[in-house]
């Protein structure tokens, strides 16, 4: 197989107001159904009944709404007052999801109530549908829904304010630690906003699947981070758009790899897997895209954002005399625009300097190198003077 | 091969195989149930010529994958109040002081006071009133309800005792206790039976044949009293109840002495407890002899026997009436002076009369609950689709698995291989641990195990990408490894740390099949660190050692890029 991603110079960072308006563009459609039609919230959250009845034989396909509304009319002649839905595997339906409102007179409890609704349904059920059985049943009371709803606050609560401390602690700055809490909350509204298009049902799992995605995709974005600060050490004439660039494409092959062969495992449960998996693994697909979409074009290049501003504040001060004590923590004092030249040819790239270091680990040819004038190297042998006393990471 | 290379290799090899012989238990050749069916299976299957030993496989799987129910019951709470009157401090015969009784029962409806169930008692000189506590209702209020309802028969009524029952660790221990002996008489196969502070009690119940029953079996208060039915509603053969038959149970018809029909559950409310479940030794049994009426045989003790004795004796031609938590079982007239041993016959002859009896001997021996219970959640899954889902899951478990090795061994070549390697045994790893640990396997950690897979190769991807680059770069075969899995370790660790920590965030406020995601989450992320770190980099060393290491196409590098960087 090929490295699909070997050698190439796509200038990733230079159009990343592109890639935060797909962003935006994704994320403001889901916010759109959520304002319009909300979120789809199965019992766990709601609380009531569930009964999942199965088919003797699977639905045929185009069969589907005449099925249900045939059961519906089953169910109507009973009064219960439920909500139907098919479910099964990607190609095999037969199950009968039928949630129902539960609300227990005086002296009756839930769970007699539903009870009384599961012995008026199934007769008529397997009168429309000779064979049909109960395989299922849930039952959820306010007590425990209201529960549910608290558990999973706090568990999203305190997942984020982990992530957060360890985003902190393992970068100082809050630039890269607000780069990698955009990326976050990108992926959570793109996934909120896939089921409120979606109108899947949001039960205790979706929190769950949400978390993994969340620490996954800071994961994802804590290596990239990496890369990009170790490239900063090697590429110090660089602005810090170019030593993104170089970062992203370096580990492009590894970020598509891992989300690939995590998509591989979930594609497979979400076809073949059985109807109960299905919304907790279309969760994770979903968020898992997300995950790897925002750690390349968004964690990255907000933070190329944000140090491009931090970098011109610099000059500017620079150029007013006033005494340029933060540049130490980064490399580059550089003029240039963050937008990169077109690509150069590999072979032509002059060595840079670093190669001295004795484990010199590996570089990319910078495609801006021979553009590199004799003013910046002076500079550049100051700064590094200067960064031995005080190197951040 | 280097001395310390065997020594990793072999131990490795002997945790994959003992994590092996921990999962698939290929020596526990014992018979077992069919989870479906119920049907016990022999481990042994005939292969044409072979006998071949089928595995048993050693994690305990969840109710979601092999059918049960899962139940949380919650304790009801219970106010008490206590009344006192001058009219109650005067002497009274046996007889005005049971019609006292029906005089207060009258003046207190249940609809009144506000509450779905009340039990009445004169104790000497005061009326003790005991409600169930429902939801948002003030002891304070609602004893003022009941004073003013008094009032209009005792107007010098006082409130003395106005509060809310105690709820303690002891009684939520005693009703664990009571649920664990009725469970375990009804033959369940292990059942899980756990507290929850304060006042909630989970019950797992694997495959059980009709799991309503059991829910119901569980649930009843199960309080068996023997009440003396007043005399001007039944007394001996002229005064003898009607009974009929309803679907095969005793249905009572009683009359006052106008003739008037009463409604059973005011006869019953107003006849005087006798003797309850409490004086009852834990002995009871079903007798079901050929040409016989099916009874329950229950026996006294301590002093139950002494006043049950006496009270029969004074008590020839009157009625009792047998009732479990407030249903009338059967009425039969004393005939005799009963000592110690007396039966119940409720009509148990009839289809499915045998398991009520079955049942109602159970719920006496077991005890009667301090408190009610209400179920407040419940989760049944039928053992079928509990199988189906195993198997599905397992199928895309295995579809998956086999693309991420496909994947890994085509993209990055030998490393790619050597790595599959270390997934295989990964896989077995992780089962094992999760066996260690004894985590209960259920959907979500099925799905967890799944996707871990696909997570546990991230490692490898980052550091079979830095072994590419360090390769270009024209350094030596052995050092291109040392540098690339030193270098890519500090990512690996810190950024798996987090998976980590939202693992554990889950594991804390997760409940129940959530949790089992957790766990195997958080263990798989552990487990791949060791196999594509550890394990991945003792293959790759291994290889580099041959003469494989001079092919750098074997590590998806083409020849001529080799020192270009």
């Amino acid at each position: 197989m090929v490295d699909l991603f070997r050698g190439r110079k796509w200038d990733l960072v230079g159009y990343r107001w592109l890639w935060f308006a797909i962003s935006l563009i994704v994320i403001a459609t889901g916010m759109v159904f959520l304002g319009t039609r909300g979120l789809n919230f199965g019992i766990d959250f709601t609380g009531g009944g569930l009964v999942t009845y199965r088919f003797s034989e699977p639905v045929a396909p185009g069969q589907h709404t005449q099925t249900l509304g045939r059961a519906r009319e089953a169910i109507g002649s009973t009064g219960v007052d439920a909500r139907l839905q098919l479910a099964g595997t990607a190609t095999v339906t037969d199950q009968l999801l039928v949630r129902t409102r539960v609300v227990a007179p005086q002296g009756k409890t839930d769970d007699d109530v539903l009870g009384e609704q599961r012995r008026a349904m199934l007769p008529v059920l397997s009168e429309a549908f000779p064979g049909i059985e109960e395989a299922e049943s849930q039952l959820v009371t306010a007590v425990v829904s209201e529960e549910l709803i608290w558990n999973a606050v706090k568990a999203v609560a305190w997942g984020c304010l982990f992530i957060l401390i360890w985003i902190r602690i393992r970068y100082f700055d809050f630039k890269w630690a607000g780069s990698a809490l955009v990326a976050l909350v990108h992926d959570v509204l793109v996934l909120v906003g896939a089921f409120a298009i979606t109108q899947r049902e949001i039960n205790s799992p979706f929190v769950a699947a949400a978390l993994t995605v969340v620490g996954y995709s800071v994961h994802d974005t804590i290596v990239l981070f990496d890369r990009l600060r170790e490239n900063m050490r090697l590429r110090k004439g660089d602005t810090f758009g170019e030593t993104a660039n170089i970062s992203l494409l370096e580990t492009m092959a590894r970020s598509v790899n891992t989300v690939l062969t995590v998509l591989l495992v979930l594609v497979a449960v979400y076809l073949l897997g059985g109807a109960s998996l299905r919304d907790f693994t279309f969760a994770l697909i979903v968020g898992m895209l997300a995950g790897g979409y925002s750690s390349i074009f968004n964690a990255a290049q907000v933070l190329v954002v944000l140090k491009n501003r931090e970098e011109r504040k610099l000059t500017a001060r620079r150029a007013t005399g006033r005494p340029v004590r933060q540049m130490a923590e980064r490399a580059a004092p550089v003029r240039r625009p963050a937008r990169l030249t077109p690509a150069q040819p590999a072979a032509e790239a002059a060595p840079t300097e670093e190669r001295q270091e004795a484990d010199s680990p590996v570089e990319s040819p910078p495609p801006a190198a021979q553009k590199r004038t004799r003013a910046s190297r002076a500079e550049r042998k100051k700064l590094r003077a200067g960064r031995k006393r005080k190197r951040r990471f | 091969m280097q001395a310390r290379t065997r020594w990793w290799l072999t131990g490795i090899i002997v945790l994959v195989i003992l994590a092996a012989l921990g999962v698939f238990e290929p020596l526990k050749l014992r018979d077992r149930r069919d989870p479906a069916t119920g049907e016990v299976v022999s481990p042994v299957r005939e292969v044409g010529p072979f006998k071949l030993y089928r595995p048993h496989f050693g994690i305990t799987l969840g109710l979601d994958l092999r059918g049960g129910s899962h139940l949380v019951l919650q304790a009801q709470r219970q106010a008490v109040y206590e009344f006192s009157a001058a009219e109650l401090a005067q002497e009274m015969s046996e007889e005005e002081r049971n019609d006292l009784y029906g005089e207060l029962v009258g003046l207190l409806p249940t609809e009144a006071i506000g509450t779905g169930k009340r039990e009445l008692q004169l104790v000497d000189d005061r009326i003790r009133v005991r409600t169930r506590l429902e939801e948002g209702v003030d002891v304070g209020e609602q004893a003022e309800k009941i004073k003013a309802l008094l009032a209009e028969r005792f107007p010098d009524v006082e409130i003395k005792v106005a509060k809310p029952e105690d709820f303690t660790s002891e009684h939520l221990a005693s009703i664990e206790r009571i649920i664990e002996n009725r469970v375990n008489q009804y033959g369940v196969t292990e059942p899980i039976i756990q507290r929850q502070l304060p006042d909630r009690i989970i019950v797992e119940l694997p495959g059980v044949k009709d799991p309503e029953a059991a829910k119901e079996l569980i649930r009843q208060t199960a309080v068996l009293q023997l009440r003396h039915i007043p005399r001007k509603y039944a007394f001996g053969d002229e005064g003898r109840p009607e009974e009929t038959e309803v679907a095969g149970e005793p249905v009572y018809t009683f009359r006052d002495p106008t003739g008037k029909e009463v409604p059973t559950e005011q006869v019953i409310d107003e006849s005087p407890v006798i003797v309850t479940g409490k004086d009852l030794r834990p002995t009871s049994r079903v007798d079901s002899l050929a040409g016989q009426q099916t009874q329950v045989t229950f026996e006294l003790q301590g002093d139950a026997i002494k006043r049950f004795e006496d009270f029969t004796r004074a008590h020839q031609n009157h009625y009792l009436a047998i009732v479990m938590d407030g249903k009338l079982i059967s009425a039969p007239v004393i005939r005799a002076t009963i000592r110690r041993e007396g039966v119940i016959e409720g009509g148990f002859d009839r289809p499915g009369g045998l398991e009520e009896a079955r049942d109602l001997s159970i719920l006496l021996n077991a005890g009667a609950l301090p408190f009610d219970l209400e179920y407040i959640e419940s989760r049944t899954v039928s053992a079928q689709l509990g199988q189906d889902a195993l198997l599905k899951s397992l199928k895309a478990g295995f579809w998956g698995f086999l693309a991420v090795l496909v994947f890994m061994a085509l993209y990055y070549r030998l490393p790619g291989l050597l790595a599959d390697v270390a997934l295989v045994m990964y896989v077995i790893l992780l089962l094992g641990a999760i066996k260690l640990v004894n985590q209960v396997l259920t959907l979500p950690g099925i799905l967890a195990v799944i996707l871990s897979i696909g997570m546990a190769v991230d490692a490898n991807i980052i550091i079979f990408e830095r072994l590419k680059e360090e390769i270009r770069t024209g350094k030596t075969m052995r050092s291109a490894v040392e540098a690339a899995f030193k270098r890519a370790w500090a990512a690996i660790l810190d950024s798996n740390v987090c998976s980590i920590g939202t693992g554990f965030v889950l594991f804390y406020f997760g409940t129940g099949p959530i949790k089992g995601f957790a766990v195997a989450l958080i263990i798989g992320v552990a487990v791949s660190l060791f196999t594509a770190v550890t394990v991945t980099r003792l293959f790759v060393n291994m290889a580099i050692n041959t003469a494989l290491a001079r092919k750098v196409a074997l590590f998806g590098v083409s020849p001529e890029e080799v020192g270009q960087v």
